[in-house]
């Protein structure tokens, strides 16, 4: 499992979303699941609280081909802009 | 029906014919039936053309005849956007109370949700819009729209056809032209064959989120297809925008209508205030005017505004590409 913390970029409006997130001067390119849970304020929240500008934690899995900028998100956690 | 199920990376020229390079550089493995076209992202010269340029519609020979559909819609949201403010009253009217707990809300959902339903999807342009079943290559499933532009292509976001933290190309996209609910009134097509551009598949550069599903067989003939456009930014400052697709926090199967203006633009996107929500990537955003519709963009993000690869010259070029596959 890897973490990062960023600011969401973009909200690619698949079902469910992919997202854009810059973190560590890397533009990493993030999926969601339908397993995939979110936080806002301690509490759950929706994939509908992701927006542009927020700052968020991703936990989750690195795929087993491709760059080191890909996440599968296990769990995001939004702290807002 | 092309001999190669991929294509890969060459100059920005229509698709059709082009040699791989070594390597390809998309990350599609070889003897894959997909293809990026190259240049578009390699090396960015922003481009105006000089005039509009226009592909027209293809209305359609459906078997069974036409039904009319969309009822329901409030153009004034729509129409008053950019207005004077004291117009614009009704925006106020939904706002929550400041003392309220909490105020979700939905990313791409601008304002009060007026978003219509269409119900039955069978007449123009419903039909030519499709629910996409999309499977990735690590086995996860997405929803999106996409939307006829020919005989057996499918415009959609490049992000429903390749994802590169779900492994890459789409493993099937099943399409399913103006599905309602659980109608199908077209049947579907699963596709295997798709299309975008190197500036996404290698630079996943949102300027360059677009790509197309050519299907099998040309179910297009059957539904018809939007014609497709490359506007000036004179021509599409203020100009009135449609779109349509499947949203993901809806029932499954059903399409969703709305309408704005342009919010604003740039070289290479187009910005709205129109509802969408997620499953709506790839949906058409469309100019209705004189009778004929036009494709301006592939919708593809959220955020308020939400916004569209816009159709500039070299989008257009590709199109037209793929649209005789």
């Amino acid at each position: 499992m890897a973490t990062i913390q960023g600011t969401i970029e973009g909200v690619m409006e698949t079902w469910p979303l992919q997202l854009t997130v810059a973190a560590g001067g890397m533009r990493y390119l993030v999926t969601l699941t339908d397993a995939t849970t979110i936080k806002r304020g301690g509490r759950p929240a929706d994939a509908r609280a992701l927006r542009p500008g927020f700052r968020v934690a991703v936990l989750g899995e690195r795929p087993a081909r491709g760059g080191a900028n890909l996440l599968v998100a296990a769990a995001i956690t939004v702290f807002e802009a | 029906m092309p001999t190669r199920k991929h294509e890969s990376v060459g100059s920005e020229q229509p698709s059709g014919g082009q040699t791989p390079p070594p390597g390809g550089g998309t990350g599609a493995p070889t003897g894959d039936m997909h293809s990026s076209v190259g240049g578009e992202g390699t090396e960015f010269q922003p481009q105006v053309p000089p005039r509009d340029e226009v592909a027209e519609e293809f209305t359609g020979a459906p078997p069974s005849g036409e039904l009319e559909a969309l009822a329901g819609f409030d153009p004034m949201r729509a129409l008053n956007e950019g207005m004077p403010l004291h117009l614009a009253t009704e925006e106020f009217e939904e706002l929550r109370p400041a003392e309220a707990a909490e105020y979700m809300v939905a990313e791409s959902v601008c304002g009060r949700d007026d978003r219509v339903r269409v119900s039955p999807a069978t007449a123009a342009p419903w039909r030519w819009i499709c629910q996409l079943i999309i499977t990735m290559p690590n086995g996860a499933g997405f929803r999106g729209t996409g939307w006829f532009i020919g005989p057996r292509c499918v415009m959609t976001a490049g992000h429903c056809v390749y994802s590169a933290a779900n492994g890459g190309w789409a493993r099937r996209i099943e399409v399913i032209p103006g599905m309602d609910a659980t109608s199908r009134p077209f049947g579907s097509a699963v596709g295997t064959n798709f299309r975008s551009v190197t500036g996404w598949t290698s630079g996943a550069d949102p300027n360059y989120d677009y790509g197309a599903i050519i299907l099998p067989t040309a179910l297009g003939n059957v539904t018809g297809y939007f014609g497709f456009a490359s506007l000036t930014d004179s021509s599409l400052n203020g100009l009135l925008l449609n779109n349509s697709g499947y949203a993901g926090d809806k029932p499954f199967g059903t399409q969703w209508f709305n309408a704005g203006r342009v919010a604003s633009v740039t070289s290479r996107k187009i910005y709205y205030m129109l509802d969408t929500f997620g499953g709506q990537s790839g949906s058409p955003v469309w100019r209705y005017s004189n009778g004929q519709r036009h494709a301006v963009g592939i919708h593809a993000y959220g955020g308020c505004p939400n916004s569209a690869t816009r159709i500039v010259q070299p989008v257009f070029n590709n199109m037209l590409a793929w649209r005789n596959l």
